[in-house]
């Protein structure tokens, strides 16, 4: 009977004992990774969202911007590689549309970065179409990007004058894309109707006009839409005064002197 | 017969048949067969000659005949020639200049082509390269969204931010030396392989776009991952490109070279990717294994209280110094 006992107890001491060296085990492997889910003793205290006033059309006119402007950027970089080629070999226009592809992602980053100013992006919704545009796993072969390239292809874009011409053609969209939000940015017509519901019950936490969204948009982006745009008509303008009458040796010149410009520029 | 005859002493010394590389077999196949023609004619004429004498219209007949197959091939060899000439990408480029200066008639805008910086096997490694500028740029896209998420208000770890935005534009970067590089060495940019097609992903991560907010660890492991690839991509063009030339027989019996080695293609993954890639991919494997000893360290229960939200905070502190 004692012997029993004794078996019961040793056990029992021994069950504990396991239990323990597991809890232990795994408090010391358990890695908290996730900070945010941090719920150790009351609510977490995580800033409140009242200050977060900007518009949900205007969020997602933004993104569509970001989305645009990315697609520029892929584009130029279609041209910048079709004018390095060694049978077009125009290196003025390469460096120019290279650069340009580069401007174009500097805007999207801009916009992203304005985004996260008025306290966006902090649940990454999935954006399948960023996603086709940049992998392209299913193929659009409407898109202007699968156009162009075909275009390119093909041989199609005659020379520098086109290539600008199709530019400017770009900039356009971008431009009245921009307007496009500004409007949005500025209207109450827009509001969904859970935001005229905050809007009537507290003033203040739905910014009806989004002024700072607008003067941001007009000071910064359409500033240097336009400057960009007059920058293009410019060129065009010049080259094709010069290719009337003289063909080759224009586009020759012309992509000298483009390359010049943008050296003494960089230096 | 003028024209024939430049034809002929375009491609007779050395080289019989200059065929492009690449080009289907029947290119090389169709000069070789006019010229046997143009050998068994003459053999046959006399032994016809010979036989046939005393029958001299026959004679005259067969001959006529001959002269005839005679200049056919001839006509053949030099359209197989023309055609050769003209697209031709990595052949010499004076002859087709001999061939077309100051003659009569003039050239077509259409017969005119542009001569080839071609060489050695960079038109081999192609698509190689085409994938490994989708990779960059695909790659600086995944580092940008992180430079987002880590930028947003709820994270705010400028360190982290930092280090994936610098990140993002040397990849940048690197995917415009790329589409630039493939402008010096002659080879195109197939334009739609640029935009549609996905690389593949060794070491898993998900679609481009589509990542969820992120903590910090998992993010720096991702990272490390994608920027191996991009080392690995590396790797295998380099390797590719400093094998051995090897020689090959074409239809002809024609020893032909067949290029495998680029010495310029070897040196340019050298010199701009190998030794960067390394050191990113080491930083970023000592970072992850720094943040996990201090989570380890913070997230244990056996302090009272978490302190992983303060070790993180000092830890992008770090970043934010070192980028």
């Amino acid at each position: 009977m004692s012997g029993m006992k004794t078996c019961v107890v040793l056990m029992s001491v021994l069950a504990v004992g396991w239990a323990l060296t597991e809890k232990e085990l795994q408090d010391s492997n358990y890695l908290k990774c996730n900070l945010e889910s941090k719920v150790s003793e009351g609510e977490p205290i995580l800033p409140n969202t009242e200050w977060i006033d900007i518009k949900d059309e205007c969020v997602n006119l933004a993104r569509k911007q970001i989305r645009m402007e990315f697609e520029a950027a892929l584009a130029y970089l279609q041209l910048g590689s079709y004018f390095s080629q060694y049978d077009i070999n125009r290196p003025g226009f390469a460096k120019f549309f290279l650069g340009a592809a580069s401007e174009e992602r500097s805007h999207a980053i801009k916009i992203f970065d304005y985004l996260l100013m008025r306290g966006q992006l902090t649940a990454y919704h999935s954006d399948p179409q960023l996603h086709t545009l940049i992998m392209g796993t299913s193929v659009n072969k409407s898109s202007e990007l699968t156009k162009l390239s075909v275009a390119l292809k093909k041989k199609e874009v005659n020379g520098g004058l086109e290539a600008l011409n199709l530019a400017l053609g770009f900039e356009v969209a971008v431009t009245r894309s921009i307007k496009k939000m500004i409007k949005a940015c500025e209207n109450d017509e827009v509001l969904s109707e859970k935001e005229k519901v905050l809007l009537s019950d507290n003033d203040g936490s739905i910014a009806s006009n989004d002024y700072h969204m607008v003067d941001w948009l007009i000071t910064d982006l359409l500033d240097e839409q336009l400057k960009g745009q007059r920058e293009l008509a410019g060129r065009i303008a010049t080259l094709y005064k010069m290719k009337d009458g003289y063909g080759q040796i224009a586009d020759f010149l012309y992509d000298k002197k483009l390359l010049e410009e943008l050296n003494s520029k960089a230096a | 017969m003028r024209t024939t005859l430049i034809f002929i002493s375009f491609f007779v010394p050395s080289h019989p048949f200059p065929v492009r590389r690449g080009a289907p077999p029947v290119y090389s196949v169709v000069p070789t067969v006019g010229f046997s023609l143009f050998a068994v004619q003459e053999v046959v004429r006399k032994k016809i000659v010979r036989r046939f004498a005393r029958r001299n219209f026959e004679v005259n007949v067969i001959i006529l005949t001959f002269k005839m197959l005679f200049k056919v091939s001839v006509l053949l060899v030099a359209a197989v020639t023309l055609v050769n000439a003209v697209d031709s990408k990595d052949e010499t480029c004076k002859p087709y200049f001999d061939q077309y200066c100051d003659k009569k008639p003039p050239y077509t805008d259409s017969s005119l082509r542009s001569c080839s910086p071609l060489y050695g096997a960079v038109d081999k490694r192609a698509n190689q390269l085409r994938k490994y500028i989708k990779e960059h740029i695909g790659n600086s896209f995944e580092y940008l969204l992180q430079w987002a998420n880590f930028n947003n208000y709820k994270k705010d770890r400028e360190g982290f931010a930092k280090l994936y935005r610098k990140l993002s534009d040397d990849t940048w970067e690197d995917g415009i030396k790329l589409v630039q590089y493939l402008g010096k060495r002659g080879v195109e940019l197939d334009f739609d392989s640029l935009i549609y097609q996905t690389p593949p992903q060794k070491y898993g991560a998900g679609p481009v776009g589509k990542s969820r907010s992120e903590n910090e660890i998992v993010s720096l492991a991702k990272v490390l991952d994608l920027h191996k690839q991009l080392a690995i991509s590396g790797n295998s063009l380099h390797e590719d490109s400093i094998k051995h030339d090897s020689l090959r027989h074409d239809g002809s019996s024609n020893l032909e070279v067949e290029h495998q080695h680029d010495i310029e293609l070897a040196h340019f993954i050298e010199e701009e990717f190998a030794g960067k890639h390394a050191q990113t991919v080491r930083d970023l494997a000592g970072h992850s294994n720094d943040l996990k000893r201090l989570l380890k360290e913070g997230g244990r229960d056996d302090k009272k209280l978490d302190a992983s939200g303060f070790y993180v905070h000092l830890f992008d502190e770090y970043l934010r110094k070192l980028y």
